[in-house]
């Protein structure tokens, strides 16, 4: 029997903002300029969609949620998927190498680590030392795995529950654990990823890894590190998600 | 009261002759004040006394070793200090570039250009005048294929 081979492809979501579908666009020329074969689904609202998007391969039409991203991580085409955030664009070509980079895992992220926490909006909380383990901005995914299909429902599931306030953590008398988890991570969905990932016990089995290991900053290189964190290589995606750009064009189409 | 120099002194010439120092005063009570000292061999071309001492409690070879160590340290703030602008510096152009593209992308007709070296263009340019020319360029095609459809 003939097992079929796995699609590959990238996924870009532009939901709740129009400058997101602008720099969404921006992203996936920067894809094809460096993979003019590979496929692109762009997950976009309806409202927002020009000839722009012809750009990409596949189009899926999404929400209006902040988060559908995670929508789109999950609804696209694809088998082997990358997700990357519309505020990145691409600059290095081994990005065409992304998709050898599963190293056996079923989910991958760059990791969250204590020597770029500096950049970060929020990292660690409470007394006990828990921390964001993973970033959120790129994913390397396996969605033919019925068990990363289901993890991706859940994680966008719990992350529209948490933005609305109707979950959170709770002790052992009900109440709402905000002793133990502030308030503040609830307007992150790495609070509902790292909650799926180390308080749920059927994830238990999903294997999550830091993508291309001690180098995944090459991967995520948000323009703001004051350091150098990729061993003198060139990063392969530009994150500029707090770019003044960003600010000033989200303004004019508020 | 009693008088001792920590063990960090270093050089504070290249010929030896003066040594910057922790000096730490005790009085009978126990307290202890410590005061930056700076130890020159010589006061009034006579031998300093503080130098006689630093050299019995602390001596040439750890002064020595001292100064290395500190050398390096200061040579590493430096190297770091400047890797620090270069980053700071390129990631300001990084976004000023950013933002641009994102300008340009933000008009329909170069959303919607078809021609991708073109659009390969535009994000590559390096400065807002080499962009502002390639988008000329792209106003210039979608102008004309207007034109063409209406006629």
């Amino acid at each position: 029997m003939s097992r079929k081979k796995k699609t590959k492809g990238f996924v870009v979501v532009a939901s709740a903002n129009f400058y997101y579908y602008v720099s969404a666009i921006n992203l996936i020329h920067s894809i094809k300029e460096f993979c003019p074969d590979s496929k692109v689904c762009l997950v976009t609202e309806e409202k927002f969609l020009d000839k722009g998007a012809d750009i990409a391969d596949d189009i899926v039409i999404c929400g209006d949620h902040k988060r559908d991203k995670i929508w789109g991580m999950s609804n696209c085409p694809y088998d082997k998927c990358f997700y990357i955030d519309a505020d990145c664009e691409v600059v290095h070509e081994d990005i065409k190498t992304v998709f050898d980079k599963f190293d056996g895992n079923d989910v991958l992220f760059t990791a969250l680590v204590e020597e770029r926490s500096y950049i970060y909006a929020e990292y660690g909380w409470g007394t006990e030392g828990l921390k964001f383990d993973w970033c959120g901005g790129v994913c390397l995914f396996d969605k033919s795995k019925p068990l990363v299909k289901t993890f991706l429902d859940d994680w966008y599931d719990l992350t529209v529950k948490q933005y609305e306030g109707s979950w959170w953590p709770t002790k052992e008398n009900g109440e709402r654990n905000y002793d133990q988890f502030p308030k503040s991570l609830a307007r992150w969905d790495q609070f509902s990823l790292w909650w799926l990932l180390n308080r749920e016990e059927k994830y238990k089995k999903l294997k999550v890894g830091r993508l291309d290991k001690e180098e995944d900053a090459r991967w995520n290189h948000f323009y703001g590190y004051a350091w150098d964190h990729t061993n003198g290589k060139e990063p392969v995606i530009q994150h500029y998600s707090a770019s003044q750009a960003k600010a000033d064009m989200r303004n004019d189409y508020r | 009261m009693k008088t001792y120099f920590h063990k960090n002194p270093f050089w504070n010439n290249e010929e030896k002759t003066e040594a910057m120092s922790i000096l730490a005063i005790e009085d009978d009570n126990g307290n202890v004040e410590n005061r930056q000292q700076l130890v020159p061999q010589l006061l009034n071309g006579q031998t300093n006394p503080l130098w006689t001492k630093l050299m019995e409690e602390v001596g040439p070879s750890i002064i020595d070793s001292n100064t290395e160590q500190r050398r390096k340290k200061k040579l590493k703030e430096r190297n770091e200090s400047a890797l620090k602008r270069r980053q700071q510096d390129k990631s300001k152009r990084l976004e000023e570039l950013f933002s641009l593209k994102l300008k340009a992308f933000e008009i329909k007709e170069v959303r919607e250009c078809s021609d991708k070296k073109l659009t390969a263009k535009i994000r590559a340019s390096k400065s807002e005048t080499e962009m502002n020319a390639w988008i000329s360029v792209v106003l210039l095609k979608s102008y004309e294929n207007e034109s063409k459809e209406e006629n």
